[in-house]
């Protein structure tokens, strides 16, 4: 009996016990509590100054969703300036991965740099940056240049050389000096680059030459000066020759000259002797000794100093140095008939410089060769009457020769 | 005769036993009293005040606000109430429950569940506020974080032009005033993608 009242006891104990046991325990906490691949950054120091050489240890930590570190995690790294050691890393099995940062050179205007850094993984639309701020010490180059530069001489003469030089410029309190880029434009459509440079201005009138001057942090400015260019006028020239005929072989003696500008000097003489040949000379004299007859125009240009031109031209007629009488040379009978010996006889040719006739050559126009004798007469006989020109060459001892023609009607008996 | 009482009072523990295992207001809790969840809702954060709370979230990845893409937080809205599970005993004070933590858990129904790939990280938050015994109470809560619409995979649907569909499990932890602990769960739909902006 008890037995069984135990058993409703029970029955009903275990009825309310099963009513009440389901106590709802409340879970833990969970949950991201940034995004779900957390990635942090720590720069050690935070602080660089500019010299291009301060490292500093970055290092990036991953982790997931439930704060585990995550291994194998690819990174990109880039900086806003300076230089990172590696732009693409890998975290190790502890969630960690190390990059170093060298801070940017001097002159680098921002004040601090952003470290940025992006999981590499399946989508880029959803990768999300990291960035970290490293700040730079010392003083940055946030101003821009003030340009200025000295043009010597102030007002040059044409094709004069005119110096430039821009090492007036000041950045950040001192001068720039090479640590900025100079870029000149000199407003004749030339342009050059540097600190000090040199130009040559062909025209005379007044050019704005512009300098333009960037510094190291990419700052640039500009100024311009006006530039008057006087006009020079080029040398005038006179040229003589002595002797004003020459003979073949003989030397002939030219002079310029020459005036230049005032205040300037004549650097060459350029000469054309009008044969095809030139020479160019220090002084205003030269010598030249012509090789054939003829006339020849000869030019000298005299260069000064600003390299200006003057030319001078003049004709000379070279001579062979033998000369003809009137007549040239003798015929006897000076009208004779066919088949009748006719003398000829050129004994009054003279020769200069002492030298004497060596050959004397006939052309009695008959068609024949011409016959060379050693004295200065001959004889012929024309068998048909008609006229002839009679052509003598003579050849003296040192070499020049000379042609002279006659003509003979020869008459029918 | 004391055969006949013994059996009487096995049947009735018996039917006591089977009276209150039977019903799911006993199956919750120890607390006299149980927390009727009468509305879930949410509302897009990108409309600001002028926001409309239904059952469904459209939940916006990224809202152009005067020309500055912004990223908004989405609220829920529950609407709460006690019943007590003895109807004849009048419930006093001390069976009025406070609320003090939530968790948001989210999934699909294609069964793609992995957080951070393809349905954003379930989190817990808190918030407190006491439901009387009698009446109801409503309350907003974040339903939707910031960081979610910026991680993935939510962040990849600025410009992917796809919409995420999930259903959102909020379950509200709270005690009594006697320390029973209590809970209550509740679901909603929301749709993740990068909606019209609002002018």
């Amino acid at each position: 009996m008890k037995r069984i009242e135990l058993l409703a006891v029970v029955a009903a104990g275990v009825g309310l016990a099963a009513c009440t046991v389901e106590q709802p325990s409340i879970p833990a906490v969970s949950g991201p509590s940034e995004f779900g691949l957390s990635v942090t950054l720590v720069a050690t120091p935070d602080q660089l100054p500019r010299d291009g050489r301060s490292q500093s240890i970055v290092t990036v930590t991953v982790r997931d969703a439930s704060g585990r570190p995550v291994s194998g995690q690819r990174l990109s790294v880039s900086s806003s300036s300076g230089t990172v050691s590696a732009s693409d890393i890998v975290t190790a099995s502890d969630g960690r991965a190390t990059v170093t940062f060298i801070a940017p050179p001097v002159g680098t205007p921002a004040n601090e740099v952003r470290i940025s850094v992006v999981p590499v993984g399946d989508n880029a639309a959803n990768a999300v940056p990291r960035t970290l701020s490293i700040l730079l010490l010392g003083a940055s180059n946030i101003t821009i240049p003030a340009v200025d530069f000295d043009v010597t001489p102030p007002s040059p003469e044409v094709n004069q050389v005119v110096r430039f030089d821009a090492s007036k410029t000041r950045d950040e309190q001192t001068e720039c000096l090479d640590a900025c880029a100079y870029f000149w434009d000199f407003g004749d459509g030339s342009i050059g680059n540097g600190r000090i440079v040199t130009h040559r201005f062909t025209a005379a009138t007044t050019y704005t030459v512009t300098l333009r001057v960037v510094d190291a942090a990419g700052s640039s400015a500009s100024t311009a000066k006006l530039v008057t260019v006087k006009s020079v006028s080029a040398p005038t020239i006179e040229l003589s020759v002595e002797p004003t005929s020459p003979t073949v072989g003989q030397q002939a003696t030219f002079t310029a000259k020459a005036t230049p500008a005032e205040g300037h000097s004549i650097r060459t003489f350029t000469w054309n002797f009008g044969d095809g040949t030139t020479q160019t000379t220090g002084g205003p004299t030269t010598t030249k000794t012509f090789t054939s007859v003829g006339t020849f125009v000869v030019t000298v240009t005299a260069t000064d100093d600003l390299g200006q031109q003057g030319s001078a031209s003049r004709s000379i007629t070279v001579v062979s140095g033998i000369t003809f009488p009137s007549p040239p040379f003798t015929m006897s009978p000076t009208d004779p008939t066919t088949n009748q010996t006719v003398s000829f006889n050129a004994s009054g040719v003279i020769t200069s410089g002492g030298a004497t006739i060596t050959e004397y050559t006939w052309d009695f126009g008959e068609g024949d060769s011409p016959t060379t004798t050693l004295s200065a007469s001959t004889t012929n006989t024309f068998e048909v009457a008609r006229t002839y020109v009679i052509r003598l060459t003579v050849k003296d001892s040192t070499g020049r020769t000379a042609t002279v023609t006659r003509d003979l009607t020869v008459k029918a008996p | 005769m004391r055969a006949k009482l013994s059996s009487v009072l096995l049947l009735a523990g018996v039917v006591i036993v089977s009276v209150g295992c039977s019903s799911d207001v006993l199956r919750q809790d120890r607390s006299p009293m149980l927390v009727v969840i009468d509305r879930l809702e949410a509302a897009s954060g990108a409309e600001g005040t002028s926001a409309v709370f239904g059952a469904t979230l459209f939940s916006d990845v990224i809202t152009v606000v005067d020309n500055v893409p912004t990223v908004f937080a989405d609220n829920g809205r529950v609407t709460m109430r006690l019943i007590p599970k003895d109807t004849v005993a009048a419930p006093s004070p001390l069976n009025g429950v406070t609320i003090t933590r939530y968790r948001v858990t989210f999934r699909r129904s294609d069964g793609r569940n992995t957080p951070g790939i393809d349905v954003p990280h379930p989190f817990d938050s808190a918030m407190t506020f006491t439901v009387p015994p009698s009446g109801s109470v409503a309350t907003t809560f974040e339903l939707v974080r910031h960081v979610a619409k910026a991680d993935a995979p939510l962040r990849a649907l600025r410009d992917s032009g796809l919409i995420i569909s999930t259903i959102a499990d909020v379950t509200f932890f709270g005690r009594d005033l006697a320390g029973h602990e209590l809970t209550a769960s509740g679901s909603l739909g929301v749709e993740f993608g990068n909606f019209g902006d609002p002018d």
